[in-house]
């Protein structure tokens, strides 16, 4: 397993390597610059936006930009935001923990809740608490996280006054967020656990444990649940990846710090250096945490080998 | 240009799509759930992607809307509530305000985003102030005077202002902000085109500067009183590097305390502040003992926000505006911005067949802004009738020489061989009349507008609809015969980014517009001291580019704030209509 995870780490590399070669050719086939976006509150001569290209080397072939680029990133320095002129590096190490504690809470609220509401809506089948929460659940599904996020703000913020509206700050700050953004792993969980439970529960080692009288309770969490893990594990991934992702909108809506709404900024305003900075930090993320949801497959189901 | 970078922070990509359910779906599951109308429809524009908060109007003054009077002329109205005794405001208290975006950099040397004054203007003081109508008070600078010479100008500082850091402000430091934003190193974004033809700076004595420009530059004291010419403390510039803007000494009514990215900007009361300009209401250490700025990007939840209380101010959009203009425990204060030119339409002079000044008139006679104003913002953004705004001083009423008259747009056409073919537009040698509306998404309801009144008089206007920067390639490369704009400035000067020839292509001149006797005018404009004889000069290139149909004007850019009823003092405004200063703001309990 040793010499996988090495593998599995210089590979990574190359993955990160081909995207953020892709961002930076991406973002520059996008028409303008971070100059003509500069000057969009007041207008300003054609020789003086040429001057700043100048002095912020926009004005070399792209290649040699990259080049520039790789040879800087390698020594570690990301470089410094076209508009703040902050390292960018120090930007997105600042606004790091806030997406992955957004991240991280919203896929357990998703894994709990998800895993719960499927086994018992399996175990419940056709009762109402099964066609109830399936409702629920393609209702979140379909929705979209933007209107969640509003719509959960309008509720339980105003309204009801249990949260803040907006922020970043303790789990008070947290809670509408990560729920926001919980909702479809729940929703999406829900229903996967739930099917597969259905189809685990009709075989024949189920008939066998019934028979032998165990508890029904032992059935679904003890002989059931563990077969059901590993699709749902496969789903934890891919929804951790989807709350990386998310975090853009949400952190929108609600205020919150974070790497999404840095994001969003950077790509706006075209400042390369921190889109590409963004970009590098939630491809590494997502590639480690694909690669320990690759790894806990192997504790679950020690069939699985690692080569 | 576009100025659009402001509203696509308030809408979040999911925000942009179409309508997820009606305005009257909505707001009857709204009723459901218990939440208040108000907040009900600004989810709505959320939603609906109306959230394009500066639509157009434009204007330097302030309105406060819930006391009458005030509004009407320009400048800075009169405060709703009158500060005691003659300029002291209640002291005491924290404001949370809830902009839209982090500033850029608190740099005034380096920044390049006018919303920023409203940080930049409460750290940093200016050599002199310009209020939104064009007057010029004192700020550290007693006194003012360019020598005969044209070139040479001289200022008297005043003696008794000490930076947050101890250091004290003299001729010598405010050399040193001089020499700071014109060095490349410092990569200045907007401080150092404003100083124009610069040359040196020098101390004659502790307390007299004297600027050298290359040639006589009009625009200078206007210059100084912009966000971007702040005086810094050496010391701590010095010590910060370009790290500056995120250390920030000023020597302004407040000192900067903390900046957390992407959540908040905190600032506190300068308690040695004894050296405020007159061009403010207040005097003397700032009424607030701190101010706190939060940054929340959706327009939806800054509104959320000031409704629950957690902010006590919030920048909103026209939507939210009427909303809280309705309720009782808020005030709303509208800002318009001084538009060089206002919101409205560049005419592609040099493609077919908008080439044709006729052609060009037509479309000016024929576009009716009163009804885009109605349709699309609800009657909150001023009509504009020049290719100024009608309070700048540059502002000739002889220039609004075209309002809505279809029956002229038609007979226009006829002279320019553009007759009625008995379809629904008029054609020329069996050609319809056809032309390219470039517009940006966060505006393209003016554009259904103008389209439906253009119609009307057999023109057939094609949209292009893009967004920045896609829409400033395309209007570059003059594919064009109309595109939406709108820019806001100081001086009219700031009309030749637009209108000079050296800037078609590469810059913002969209008309295309090629006059050697306008380039040798603003040339002209800029190199003269005198404002009578500037006033002479802009007021022809005004009348050129109005009779030379090169601009179609719409409305002037407004900006919408609404805050607790308590928040006072909100109406002495920045130089460019962009902001209230916070120095003046105060917290006054009924």
């Amino acid at each position: 397993m040793g010499t996988y995870v090495v593998r599995r780490i210089l590979a990574s590399f190359f993955v990160i390597f081909g995207l953020i070669t892709v961002v930076f050719f991406l973002m520059r086939l996008l028409p303008g610059d971070p100059v003509s976006l500069m000057m969009t509150e007041f207008a300003a001569a054609a020789e003086d936006m040429e001057r700043i290209r100048e002095q912020l080397g926009l004005n070399d072939p792209i290649l040699v930009q990259y080049v520039r680029y790789l040879g800087n990133l390698v020594q570690g320095d990301l470089g410094e935001s076209v508009f703040t002129h902050r390292a960018v590096s120090a930007q997105v190490l600042s606004q790091l923990p806030a997406t992955l504690e957004l991240a991280v809470a919203s896929t357990l609220i998703g894994v709990v809740f998800g895993v719960v509401t499927g086994i018992f809506a399996a175990a419940w089948r056709d009762s109402i608490f099964d066609r109830l929460s399936m409702l629920v659940s393609l209702f979140f599904i379909s929705m979209p996280s933007f209107w969640v996020g509003l719509l959960f703000i309008y509720v339980f913020a105003l309204h009801l006054g249990w949260f803040p509206v907006a922020g970043t700050g303790g789990l008070s700050h947290l809670v509408l967020p990560a729920v926001a953004l919980g909702m479809r792993p729940i929703a999406v969980l829900s229903r996967v656990v739930r099917t597969s439970m259905l189809e685990v529960l009709r075989q024949d080692f189920v008939q066998t444990a019934r028979a032998k009288g165990v508890l029904e309770r032992r059935i679904l969490f003890g002989h059931a649940l563990r077969n059901v893990l590993i699709p749902v594990i496969t789903l934890i991934g891919i929804q951790f990846g989807y709350a990386l992702g998310g975090s853009v909108i949400i952190e929108t809506v609600f205020g919150r710090q974070g790497i999404g709404q840095l994001a969003v900024g950077a790509v706006q305003k075209h400042d390369y250096p921190l889109v590409q900075g963004t970009v590098l930090f939630i491809g590494i993320v997502f590639v480690f945490a694909n690669l320990i949801v690759d790894l806990l497959y192997g504790i679950i189901d020690p069939r699985i080998r690692y080569s | 240009m576009d100025q659009d970078t402001k509203s696509y922070g308030d809408s979040s990509p999911e925000a942009r799509r179409p309508l997820y359910l009606s305005r009257r779906g909505l707001l009857r599951r709204a009723a459901v759930l218990g939440v208040s109308a108000p907040l009900a429809a600004s989810l709505l524009a959320a939603c609906g992607g109306g959230d394009s908060t500066d639509s157009g109007g434009s204007g330097s003054q302030s309105e406060p809307t819930t006391a009458p009077g005030g509004s009407g002329g320009t400048g800075n109205a009169t405060p709703t509530t009158s500060t005691d005794d003659g300029g002291q405001a209640t002291q005491g208290g924290k404001l949370v305000i809830a902009v839209q975006t982090d500033p850029s950099t608190l740099d005034p040397h380096v920044n390049s985003s006018t919303f920023d004054t409203l940080y930049l203007h409460a750290l940093f003081d200016r050599l002199i102030e310009r209020a939104p109508d064009g007057t010029l008070y004192p700020g550290l600078a007693e006194t003012w005077e360019v020598a005969d010479d044209g070139v040479t100008w001289t200022l008297k500082l005043r003696s008794d202002v000490t930076f947050h850091d101890g250091t004290p402000f003299n001729a010598e430091a405010a050399v040193y902000s001089f020499e700071r934003i014109v060095n490349p190193d410092t990569k200045s974004e907007y401080a150092v085109f404003q100083l124009g033809p610069y040359e040196s700076s020098r101390a004659i004595d502790e307390f007299t500067l004297e600027l050298k420009m290359a040639q006589p530059y009009g625009a200078l004291p206007v210059s100084l009183a912009t966000y971007g010419i702040a005086m810094v403390s050496p010391d701590a510039a010095e010590k910060a590097g370009n790290q500056f803007g995120q250390n920030p000494v000023g020597s302004g009514p407040f000192k900067f305390q903390e900046w957390v990215p992407q959540s908040h900007v905190t600032l506190v009361r300068n308690p040695d502040y004894n050296w405020a300009s007159p061009i403010h209401t207040v005097s003397g250490p700032a009424p607030l003992e701190e101010v706190t700025f939060r940054v929340i990007p959706e327009a939806a939840t800054r509104a959320a926000a000031l409704q629950s209380g957690e902010v006590d101010m919030a920048y909103i959009t026209a939507a939210d505006y009427l909303l809280f203009d309705e309720d009782d425990n808020f005030r709303t204060q509208k800002i318009l911005t001084e538009g060089y030119p206002p919101a409205g339409l560049f005419i592609n002079t040099a493609k077919f067949p908008t080439d044709d000044v006729k052609v060009r008139q037509a479309l000016e006679y024929a576009v009716n802004r009163h009804e885009v104003n109605q349709v699309v913002y609800e009657g909150l953004a001023e009509d504009a009738d020049s290719v100024v705004s009608t309070f700048s001083w540059a502002y000739d009423p002889a220039s609004a020489m075209y309002s809505y008259d279809p029956e002229k747009a038609k007979a226009l056409l006829d002279e320019a061989g553009w007759t009625e073919s008995g379809g629904p537009y008029r054609q020329k040698d069996g050609q319809d009349l056809t032309i390219v509306y470039l517009s940006l998404t966060s505006v393209k309801n003016v554009a259904e507008v103008v389209q439906a009144q253009l119609k009307e008089v057999g023109i057939n206007a094609e949209l292009l609809v893009q967004d920045n920067p896609a829409q400033q390639q395309s209007a570059q490369s003059g594919q064009h015969n109309l595109v939406w704009t709108q820019w806001s400035g100081v001086d009219p000067g700031d009309l030749a980014k637009v209108y000079h020839s050296d800037n078609i292509g590469d810059g913002w001149n969209f008309s295309h517009y090629n006059n050697p006797e306008l380039d040798e005018l603003f040339a002209q404009g800029v190199a003269v001291n005198d404002v009578e004889e500037r006033k002479k000069i802009y007021t022809r290139i005004v009348n050129l580019l109005m009779e030379d149909a090169t601009f179609i004007p719409l409305n002037n850019r407004t900006t919408f704030w609404a805050m607790k009823k308590s928040v006072q003092g909100t109406d002495v405004i920045d130089e460019r209509g962009s902001n209230p200063r916070v120095y003046d703001i105060y917290i006054q309990e009924d």
